[in-house]
């Protein structure tokens, strides 16, 4: 559904330039579940941005195309591409405390995204945002829908943010961190929704992490970047166990270096 | 081995909040021990009442071989980008709790220590990066010869393979020094890395407490059974 050809992205500062995304190509298939995994600065959110053309200058995307079902994006004229934005593709990003607006219900804001791509009325618009609520598992989304995000618990409100990205019935889902702000216990149980969602509503789903842990749970595949490249890319299972890059190798040590084996038998 | 740190039922309210609720904790000589536990648990007010930050409500807190706590007990913080004035240079952020003490300037020592080159006591901490930041940190922590260190989350705003490098370096400091940790992380990976004994808090109380083969491998509470489900292993 998705393809990413020589996509590049250039930060461009007075007569220096600096490459944050430098040809880098993947594929993703209806219904699959992508993790692009990297450590901080390898340029997995600018590609996740560039997908969506929302890099903000000094930034530019210096070349490459997106096709969502055969149209390239990065063509496509800005007013197309709104209808785009938010619809057909949406976001979560990492930190649901910046990204929900303090002055609105929660309701509200999830009911104005459906009203602005769908073109619901108020009423429509807001029956389906309390439902967008109960299908993240928020418990009594009536009554929550009236709440102000500083009333929810930061895990409450990622579920908030997926909700009202899943308002549109989005095909592809990009998932920026999305977990990496809370709770061992909570972060689990967010994946776990991402998995619920995907079985049920059969979306694509791109999850940028920097856990191998957490892609080997969610994603069936995995592209890893690292300064603006794909280092490698193949199926979860493939990549982990035998990794062709040296750099995936030694992100994966350090991953093991950590992972106390006591852990590891409790589990299995 | 002597107990270094004995903390009895202490309580810690502010305002109506119980922060902690009735905390029993001793700290032996040249052990690690791991606090894990959720934001909101009560993990940095403990620490800050270790090092009398703060006073708690309730309860005391016994210092064996301690004489001088500001000097002996020490704590590195979680962000080196914010722990460190970014207008001082390396250098003086290092030497400045020699100076306030007024004992031997050790820079190049320390610096030798965290395994940093000795031209970077010249450097500002944005010329640094989160790694080496830590490191700075670390070495101001044991500019004044402490007995007892706090690692309050030192790793966890760093990418994986640098949080094995600090862990290691932390591990080889306390060998060479023969100091005392008390490790808090929200992490179970990182703790069961360093830790020797493991203390799981909760809502202001320690729920489990044991060795970390014991915590990791033969939880007997529920919430540590969850926890450890929680971490995303390969």
């Amino acid at each position: 559904m998705l393809e990413v050809k020589e996509l590049s992205v250039q930060y461009e500062k007075e007569n220096l330039a600096v490459k944050a995304v430098d040809n880098v190509s993947f594929g993703l298939a209806n219904g699959e579940i992508l993790g692009i995994a990297g450590e901080s600065g390898s340029g997995k959110s600018t590609i996740a941005l560039a997908l969506m053309r929302l890099i903000q200058p000094p930034g530019r995307i210096t070349g490459g195309e997106v096709f969502l079902d055969g149209q390239d994006l990065l063509k496509m004229p800005e007013a197309e591409l709104i209808k785009v934005r938010g619809a057909r593709i949406s976001m979560v990003f990492q930190d649901p405390f910046t990204s929900l607006n303090p002055v609105f219900t929660v309701g509200e804001q999830i009911a104005e995204s459906i009203r602005l791509h769908q073109g619901f009325g108020r009423k429509e618009a807001w029956s389906r945002a309390v439902e967008m609520l109960d299908l993240v598992r928020i418990k009594d989304p009536g009554s929550r829908s009236k709440d102000y995000p500083h009333q929810f618990s930061g895990g409450m409100r990622q579920r908030v943010m997926i909700a009202m990205a899943l308002a549109c019935q989005p095909e592809l889902l990009i998932a920026d961190e999305p977990t990496t702000a809370l709770d061992a216990t909570i972060q689990a149980e967010i994946v776990r929704l991402f998995l619920q969602i995907q079985a049920e509503f059969k979306i694509s789903i791109i999850y940028i992490s920097h856990s191998f842990g957490i892609i080997k749970a969610l994603c069936h595949r995995v592209v890893v970047v690292n300064q603006g490249r794909v280092m490698e890319a193949g199926g979860v299972g493939e990549v982990l166990a035998r990794p062709r890059s040296g750099y995936t190798q030694k992100l994966l040590d350090a991953v093991t270096a950590l992972n106390p084996r006591l852990i590891k038998e409790v589990k299995t | 081995m002597p107990e270094l740190i004995k903390v009895t039922d202490v309580v810690k309210r502010f305002g109506r909040v119980t922060a902690l609720g009735g905390i029993c904790l001793s700290l032996f000589e040249g052990e690690t021990m791991g606090l894990v536990g959720e934001s909101g648990s009560g993990k940095s007010t403990l620490a800050r009442l270790i090092l009398k930050l703060i006073e708690p409500t309730s309860g005391t807190i016994d210092y064996n071989g301690i004489t001088n706590i500001r000097r002996e007990c020490q704590i590195v913080f979680q962000d080196p980008q914010t722990s460190l004035n970014p207008r001082i240079r390396v250098g003086e952020a290092i030497a400045e709790p020699m100076v306030i003490h007024k004992i031997e300037n050790k820079v190049g020592e320390l610096l030798e220590m965290v395994k940093l080159p000795a031209n970077y006591a010249e450097r500002y901490p944005h010329e640094l990066s989160g790694g080496e930041r830590q490191r700075v940190g670390i070495a101001r922590a044991l500019s004044l010869k402490p007995k007892f260190l706090i690692l309050d989350e030192p790793v966890s705003s760093l990418d994986v393979s640098t949080q094995v490098e600090i862990l290691k370096l932390l591990k080889q400091i306390k060998h060479d020094l023969g100091l005392t940790y008390l490790f808090i992380a929200h992490d179970l990976s990182v703790i069961g890395y360093l830790s020797d004994r493991i203390a799981v808090m909760r809502e202001g109380r320690i729920i489990e407490l044991g060795s970390k083969e014991e915590v990791l491998a033969a939880p007997k509470e529920a919430y540590t059974k969850k926890l450890i489900e929680s971490s995303f292993t390969l």
